[in-house]
This record gives structure tokens, C-alpha cells and sequence, in this order.
């Protein structure tokens, strides 16, 4: 059939990379992955290890898609 | 001076400013639709990034973020959870979305989608929905920015005054200015809001506790349920996984498609600015952390206030705080309200014309049609308005319907682009499968099972009847799919 010649345009390896980052971490803020990690101790700068964990995702995530652009951006793939 | 006075007067001179920044931003885009709905496609990174953070952080991140944490603890950690990849397909789809909108002209949501599977039944659908979905949002900030005023003002003005009184001002830049009047005052509120949130966030748990450390530590000795997830539902017993986590999935799969934010791709200057905005947008995410600080360091001062969407104001309002910092709290709550309700009222009227109106009529002009979308910017707010102060009807059951409704928008979307032997009928099947067993679930709650958000069956029927019947309905023109999927 003439319509499985019609593909999406492949992603880059840096693309895909950031891509299963933040799939990962969506994984990691629901249930089981959550639950391990769902503690008060340690507390870190005086904020329970259950919130410390959730900032150190939305980190993770923004320093990874940052990277991503950079290199995108060197790269000449922005647009 | 009365001090409820200076404080009356330092948010009167906040909704002067925002109708001024309002008033002068519509001025140099073209009287077209494409002008008033997409700004004429030339918004940048500054506008773009305060748009998307100040639509998207609402009266329920200002005062039902606080709410969540000082009632139900780390229930309120989803807020932030879904937020760290909510906006993550914007990176890889918006981009071909801003192309096809600039080659084709679209502004809104359903036109993509009624183009990509020639139907206009997709359209009307999708239209019917967002408009469904917006209602209750819309009068909720409408309450949030009545509930500021009466509290503030120790209930000299009444809820529908207050209400009245900020919404008259959004009425006014967004029919002069449309999308430009929207995406300027948001920024002028997102900088009020970031700046109110951080300051109050970080100065309330030392002043009533002494500082962040000393109060989470107080609150592990008193109730160490409330620090870690899923926290507690609404009668105060524990929340369930099924629960918190179905609720994260939920929020991911509709945050990218909510049509008010989804049009803001159009407006973006390049693909560039897009980019940046998505790559940008946790650094203001990341001020719920402050935001729920407010929330924790009221528990033990401030036991049994109800509703708990009030505690942020009753803590500003009982804790001796100078009129001038109280009237600069009033004026970042509004600007929370105003900043969603505008680009709300602006995209339901859109929505509204674009996919309803011109659909029956494909002759009305184009000039027609923004003088029309303006038009229909003043009733849906004079609508809202009588739901959210006026009338007693209750659109509980419709505003937890649509979260899970604006997400079976998102399966559509990943078609649209990944999937070419999607078929018109196939993608309003999934649609109408998703949607009523969304609503299903919602209306019959008993046939819920471990509290499962029910738009995460929905999105199951979704794909399901999508590609069941894609496979029994006859392919689409390749020439025509490949324009969108190789975009």
C-alpha cells in the first residue's frame, strides 16, 4: 500500500535520547517507581526527600531538553 | 488612610496598568483573523515563555495550589509532577504544527485536525468539547478573582463585584487587542506572579516557622502522612496510587492539547521561539515549590480554615503584613485569575467561530469573523459571569469531566502526524469512544476501579476504536497525509 512509504521524518540520536529522559521520568512520578522514593528522610536543604525528588525530575527534564537544544542548535537543527 | 482602602487602591492601579498594557499591545497587528487570533505569527521567546506560564498557572495554582498542600499535603505534588513533561511533545510537534499553521493559515486547534482527516464533523466535535471543557475553568477564575476582592476588602465589595470589577478590565483588552492584548499583560502578570509567589513562599514558613527545615520538621512530628505522596484525598483519608498516578497520566496527556495553549503555537515567531519556550518553561513551573510552601506553613498556624482555597488570602490577610504588600498579594491572585481567563475567553470565542460558525457558513469573511470572534468575546464572558456568581447551578460534574475530555485529544494528535493509515472516521470514532466513556465514568462513578481517573479508559477506548475502525474504512490520499507527516 502506497501510504507505508509515508514516514515521519526519523529523530536524531540526541533527540531520542532526551526523549526516553523524559518519558523516564513521567514513569518515575507515577505509581510503582513514585512509591520507592516516596520518603521524608533524608531531608534535603530542609525539604522532605518526597518533594526533593519531584524537583530533581523537573531538573532533570530541563537540563536534558536545554542540552538538546544546544546541540540541535550547533548542530543546525533547530528549524 | 483605611488600610482595606490603600489595599483597594494598589490593585485598582494593578488593573489600570494591565488595561493600559491591554489597550497600547493590539496596535500593530493587522484587522485580520490571523492578527486578532494568532497575533500575525510574530510573538517571541520573552512573551511566548510569559504566556504560556501565566495561562497555564491560574486562580488554581495561586490559591487552589496552597489549598491542596494545607488540605491534603502531597497530593498537591502532582501539580509539579505533571508539569515537568507536560509540554515535552510541544519540542517534536510543534514545530510541524507552526509550519502546516503558517502554510495552510490555521489559528485554531480543530482546523489542523479537521484538514489533516477531511472531515468537518471532527471539527464541530472538537469545538463542542472545548467549549464544554472551558466553561467551568473560566467561571472558576471568575470566583478566584471575586473571592480576592471580597476577602481582601473584609467583604466590602462582594464576590460579584470583585468578579465584575477584574473581568470588565480583561473584557476590554481582549476585544480591542485579541491574542496581543493577552500575551502583553501576561507578561506583565507573570513577572507580578513569580515575584508575589517566591517572595511569600519563602518569607511565610520563616516567619510562622522559622524557617523551611523547622517546619517540615514540625509538620513530620504532627502529620507525616501530608509529606509524601499520594497524600490525602478530600475527606482527609489517605489517597490512593491509582488515584495520584492516574491523575498525573491524565494532566500530561491533556496539558499539551488544552486548545488555549495548543493555538499559542501559531503565534510563535519561528520554530526557534517554540523551542526556547518549551525548553524554558520549567524554570517557571518550578514556583509551585514556593506556592506550596504557603500551603504547608499554614497547617499548624492556621488550622481549620474551609474552604482551603481561602487560606492564602486569610494567612495574608491575618498575619499584620503592611497594606501595600496586601494589596500587592491582591494584585498577583488577579493576575493568576486574569492571566487564564483571558487567553480562555479568547480562545472559546475563536474556537467558537472558527470551528462552529464558519463550518455552517464557509461564506462569512474573514473580516467578518474577527469582528464576530470579538463579539462572541463579550457574551461568553457576560455567560461565564451568570455561572459563576449569578446563577446556583453547579458545573462540578462538567469541570471533572474535562480534563479527562481535552486529553482524548492528545491520541488524535500523535495520528495526525505518526500514524498516516488513520482515517477520518477512524480518528472521530476514537474521539466519540473516548468522550463517552469519559463521561460515562463520570456520571456513574460506582464503575470506577481503584479510583482510576476516568479519561485514562477513555484514552484506552480511544486509540481502540481509532484503530480498529482506520483499518476497516478506506485509506486517505497519500499525497494529502504526507503532507502532515512529513511536515
Amino acid at each position: 500500500m502506497a501510504l507505508n512509504r509515508t514516514v515521519s521524518r526519523p529523530l536524531s540520536k540526541p533527540a531520542r535520547f532526551a526523549l526516553t529522559v523524559a518519558f523516564s521520568s513521567f514513569i518515575a512520578t507515577i505509581w510503582p517507581v513514585h512509591s520507592w522514593f516516596s520518603h521524608i528522610r533524608p531531608m534535603i536543604f530542609g525539604v522532605p526527600f518526597s518533594l526533593t525528588y519531584l524537583i530533581f525530575l523537573l531538573l532533570l527534564v530541563f537540563f536534558t531538553m536545554l542540552g538538546l537544544y544546544f546541540w540541535e542548535d550547533k548542530n543546525g537543527e533547530i528549524d | 488612610m483605611d488600610n482595606w482602602l490603600i489595599v483597594f487602591l494598589v490593585t485598582i492601579g494593578y488593573l489600570l496598568l494591565s488595561l493600559m498594557i491591554g489597550l497600547f499591545s493590539g496596535r500593530r497587528t493587522s484587522a485580520s483573523t490571523e492578527g486578532y487570533v494568532a497575533g500575525d505569527r510574530t510573538l517571541g521567546t520573552l512573551v511566548m515563555y510569559f504566556i504560556m506560564g501565566a495561562s497555564i498557572f491560574s486562580a488554581f495554582a495561586f490559591l487552589g495550589g496552597p489549598g491542596w498542600a494545607y488540605s491534603r499535603g502531597a497530593a498537591a505534588f502532582y501539580i509539579i509532577a505533571y508539569g515537568t513533561v507536560g509540554l515535552i511533545p510541544w519540542y517534536f510537534i510543534g514545530p510541524r504544527v507552526a509550519r502546516l499553521g503558517r502554510k495552510f493559515g490555521y489559528v485554531t486547534q480543530a482546523e489542523l485536525f479537521a484538514h489533516r482527516f477531511e472531515s468537518k464533523w471532527i471539527s464541530i466535535l472538537m469545538a463542542l468539547i472545548s467549549l464544554a471543557a472551558f466553561l467551568p475553568y473560566l467561571t472558576l477564575q471568575m470566583q478566584g478573582a471575586g473571592i480576592v476582592f471580597s476577602v481582601v476588602t473584609e467583604g466590602r465589595i462582594p464576590i460579584a463585584g470583585g468578579a465584575a470589577i477584574a473581568y470588565v478590565v480583561v473584557l476590554i483588552y481582549v476585544f480591542r487587542s485579541g491574542v496581543m492584548g493577552v500575551a502583553w499583560t501576561n507578561t506583565f502578570q507573570g513577572f507580578l506572579m513569580l515575584a508575589i509567589a517566591w517572595g511569600l513562599g519563602l518569607y511565610l514558613p520563616y516567619k510562622l516557622h522559622g524557617g523551611i527545615g523547622p517546619m517540615f520538621e514540625e509538620l513530620e512530628r504532627i502529620a507525616p502522612t501530608m509529606l509524601t505522596a499520594p497524600g490525602l484525598d478530600a475527606t482527609k483519608n489517605p489517597w490512593s496510587w491509582g488515584a495520584f498516578s492516574s491523575a498525573i497520566a491524565i494532566s500530561v496527556l491533556g496539558f499539551s492539547v488544552w486548545p488555549h495553549y495548543f493555538m499559542k503555537i501559531y503565534t510563535a515567531q519561528s520554530v526557534r521561539t517554540l523551542k526556547k519556550t518549551v525548553v524554558l518553561y520549567p524554570t517557571f513551573q518550578i514556583f509551585l515549590v514556593p506556592i506550596m510552601f504557603i500551603g504547608f506553613a499554614a497547617i499548624i498556624s492556621f488550622p481549620g480554615v474551609d474552604p482551603a482555597d481561602r487560606i492564602l488570602p486569610t494567612i495574608v490577610m491575618s498575619m499584620d503584613l503592611p497594606p501595600l504588600m496586601v494589596g500587592l498579594f491582591c494584585a498577583g491572585a488577579l493576575a493568576a485569575s486574569m492571566s487564564s481567563g483571558d487567553a480562555m475567553l479568547h480562545a472559546a470565542s475563536s474556537v467558537l467561530v472558527k470551528d462552529l460558525i464558519r463550518v455552517a457558513n464557509p461564506k462569512i469573511s474573514d473580516r467578518s469573523q474577527a469582528w464576530l470572534i470579538r463579539v462572541l468575546v463579550v457574551v461568553i464572558g457576560m455567560i461565564a459571569y451568570y455561572f459563576a456568581v449569578l446563577s446556583n447551578m453547579s458545573l462540578v460534574l462538567l469541570l471533572l469531566m474535562s480534563y479527562g475530555a481535552i486529553a482524548q485529544i492528545f491520541p488524535t494528535l500523535i495520528a495526525v502526524f505518526y500514524w498516516p493509515r488513520c482515517t477520518g472516521a477512524g480518528a472521530t470514532a476514537g474521539l466519540i469512544a473516548g468522550f463517552g466513556l469519559t463521561a460515562l465514568f463520570n456520571i456513574y462513578p460506582s464503575l470506577q476501579w481503584q479510583q482510576i481517573h476516568p479519561g485514562i479508559w477513555g484514552v484506552m477506548a480511544n486509540v481502540f476504536a481509532m484503530i480498529v475502525v482506520s483499518m476497516l474504512t478506506n485509506p486517505m490520499k497519500e499525497e494529502h497525509v504526507r503532507q502532515f507527516i512529513e511536515a
